[in-house]
């Protein structure tokens, strides 16, 4: 059962549509739309080789406030409060 | 997506540290553009297409921007060995204001792209006025204050940058006994201030609209204005730009690329290393929290970054592009002399060989150094540098040159999720109704995608690591009302996504948590408009566009002309966008 969402994964390639290069690929995927559901995507930029990274993201809804504990590409953990949805309740915007 | 993992290192290696080297530049750049002046010099207009404006208005781009580049050259030397440059200018301004003159400028009353030029020859009248002011005749100095005169009372500058068009000009046409109103520079000030947002940034307008303008405009002319003897008028308010201007920097070093490429965000990409301007405006005014030496090699990065990509080309001239021509990076108005704007950052060359910057102990870029992350509240932006290839990225929650609330297309220049130095927008028609790139958006049965301007930011911040072995994460979340567009008539585009009829679909809130080179996005369909079926809708993420098969493009596209690889040891970075993978049940 995917964490947040089954995805179809796709590469979209443009031509001439970017001053550094004649030819364009932008990663894309893409899910079912269904309301209140989450969905999740690791994106990734970098300029060194790497493997493949993998990654994984838990989401508490029920702690105060939704709370994101993430495992990065390179094993660290890491646990974050989400902002609230209600921009009149989110804090340090 | 997987591809063959690249190595895009990003060095710079053209920084330009000592003052020979930013002098021996700004020469060629001077020669370049001199080959292509009227006989009498008030015009120059460089080879390539015209501009959008016309010819006569291409030609006062020419002079004026280039003149901006010929008084920092003439103030840097105190106007010693460099007469004939002098000479050369004040032969144009004699013609240019000369009405009789078959290569007189455009007037101000005649199309408003003359105001915009005015400030540049004001300026540089005011800063360099012992060589070139001083020696014109007394008709062509009538002339010249006739010539700008209409600035003064004139109510129809756009509310942005251009206020400081109007402030620089009536400040010039003062201090030589013109007209001028007190009253238009207490309200343009007044504009100016209403545009200062947290941390130093500025909006260059009344929409979310921060860019390059907010360094090569909005910060550059308080201070330069502040040298025109305006100490009457600044009403010591100078302490305070200064303030904001030192502010403002500590975050805009941290947005280089180690390879000293920009971002490559906003309007007017085609300026280039204008993007260097701000750091010389922290040198002129000597700003307390970033040291000069870190200050000249952020400037000798960017202007290096270019150079090292063939930038002046061959024929010694800024063509309509980044590194080489590419002019769909222009808008329709540019002309041929419009990317000499760049003559901004090379403003250092102005700081006399005496002036402390040169010998400050040189300082290396932020990324070049460590981890970036760094949250910017005014943008919205989360900023993440990585040393090992020395790209920079932003996430981007709060900018889209548009209205909180609005519902315009999505510009790509502002609007994506994400922008780096190593990475540009999609900038072709498509990307312009079709958002793809660095999106979440929501997408029909016939392909038509979402737009999300208008989107509320929910915040930005970054969680410090509790302890040395922590790790520090960025926060930043946005709320969308959804729509798709239709667009309307497509007139000339000044960075804000197209007009047109916007239909909601639904509101979608979209967080990013960032470390280093990643980016984990959650996104949450939260509701959808009545009539609009889930069922017919998909959700898609689009990561970074990635351009394969670099090349400079060593002519311009619209001619034929052929292309030839100019990053063959540089390849582009690799983007991967993958699906969180499944937790263990």
């Amino acid at each position: 059962m995917p964490l947040l969402g089954s995805a179809e994964a796709a590469v979209v390639t443009r031509s001439d549509a970017s001053p550094l290069g004649v030819s364009s690929a932008v990663p894309t995927l893409t899910f079912p739309a269904r309301v209140g559901a989450w969905i999740g995507a690791l994106v990734e930029l970098r300029g060194v080789a790497a493997e493949v990274p993998t990654a994984s993201v838990a989401l508490d809804e029920t702690a105060d406030g939704r709370l994101a504990t993430v495992i990065w590409p390179d094993g660290v953990r890491t646990a974050s409060r989400l902002f609230s949805s209600d921009p009149a309740m989110a804090a340090d915007r | 997506m997987r591809e063959q993992p690249r190595r895009h290192v990003a060095t710079s290696a053209s920084v330009l540290t000592d003052r020979a080297s930013w002098t021996g530049y700004a020469d060629r750049l001077l020669a370049g553009a001199r080959a292509y002046a009227s006989p009498n010099h008030a015009r120059i207009t460089p080879s390539g297409a015209e501009g959008g404006y016309g010819n006569a208005v291409d030609g006062l781009e020419g002079f004026a921007r280039t003149f901006l580049l010929a008084g920092f050259r003439l103030m840097g030397e105190r106007g010693e060995g460099l007469g004939d440059l002098a000479d050369f200018y004040a032969e144009g301004i004699r013609a240019g204001v000369d009405p009789a003159a078959p290569d007189r400028w455009v007037r101000l009353d005649e199309h408003p792209q003359a105001k915009v030029e005015a400030a540049s020859l004001a300026l540089i009248l005011d800063q360099t006025r012992p060589w070139i002011w001083d020696r014109l005749d007394a008709l062509t100095r009538q002339r010249v204050i006739d010539y700008f005169a209409p600035v003064v009372g004139d109510t129809s500058y756009p509310r942005n940058n251009w206020l400081w068009f109007r402030i620089v000009v009536q400040t010039f046409l003062r201090s030589v006994g013109g007209p001028w109103s007190p009253d238009d520079i207490a309200a343009d000030l007044a504009l100016h201030d209403s545009f200062v947002r947290a941390d130093g940034w500025l909006a260059d307008g009344d929409e979310r609209a921060y860019d390059h303008y907010v360094g090569w405009a909005l910060h550059l002319y308080p201070v330069l204005w502040s040298r025109m003897g305006a100490a009457e008028l600044a009403a010591g308010r100078t302490e305070g730009d200064v303030a904001a201007l030192d502010r403002f920097l500590q975050d805009a070093v941290e947005l280089v690329g180690a390879d000293g490429s920009p971002l490559l965000q906003g309007r007017s990409l085609i300026y280039r290393f204008a993007a260097a301007a701000p750091f010389w405006v922290g040198a002129f005014a000597e700003v307390p929290s970033v040291p000069l030496g870190l200050l000249r090699h952020a400037a000798g990065a960017i202007v290096g970054h270019f150079a090292d990509h063939g930038v002046p080309g061959d024929d010694g001239l800024l063509s309509l592009g980044w590194h080489g021509p590419w002019r769909p990076l222009a808008q329709s108005y540019s002309g041929p002399a419009s990317p000499y704007w760049a003559s901004k950052g090379l403003l250092g060359v102005a700081l006399p060989a005496d002036h402390p910057v040169w010998a400050a102990p040189e300082v290396p870029l932020p990324v070049a150094q460590r981890e970036v992350l760094r949250a910017i509240a005014a943008p919205g932006w989360l900023v993440s540098g990585t040393p090992g290839d020395g790209i920079v990225r932003v996430v981007n929650h709060g900018t889209d040159h548009a209205m909180p609330g609005a519902a315009p297309g999505d510009s790509p220049l502002y609007t994506q999720l994400g922008y780096s130095t190593a990475t540009s927008p999609l900038l072709d028609e498509e990307a312009w109704t079709t958002p793809l790139e660095q999106t979440v958006a929501l997408v029909t049965a016939d392909g038509r995608a979402s737009h999300r301007a208008g989107m509320e930011l929910l915040g930005v911040r970054v969680d410090e690591a509790p302890d040395a072995a922590g790790a520090s994460v960025g926060v930043a979340g946005s709320l969308a009302r959804t729509h798709l567009l239709e667009p309307g008539p497509i007139g000339r585009r000044h960075g804000s996504g197209l007009d047109g009829v916007a239909t909601p679909l639904g509101t979608l809130e979209v967080h990013s948590l960032v470390r280093g080179p990643w980016e984990v996005r959650l996104a949450r369909l939260a509701s959808l408009e009545p009539g609009v079926e889930a069922s017919e809708l998909q959700l898609r993420v689009g990561g970074w566009a990635v351009s394969a098969g670099q090349t400079d493009r060593d002519g311009d596209a619209a001619q034929g002309a052929p292309h030839a690889p100019v990053v063959a040891s540089s390849p582009p970075p690799s983007c991967r966008c993958s699906a969180a993978p499944r937790r263990p049940s």
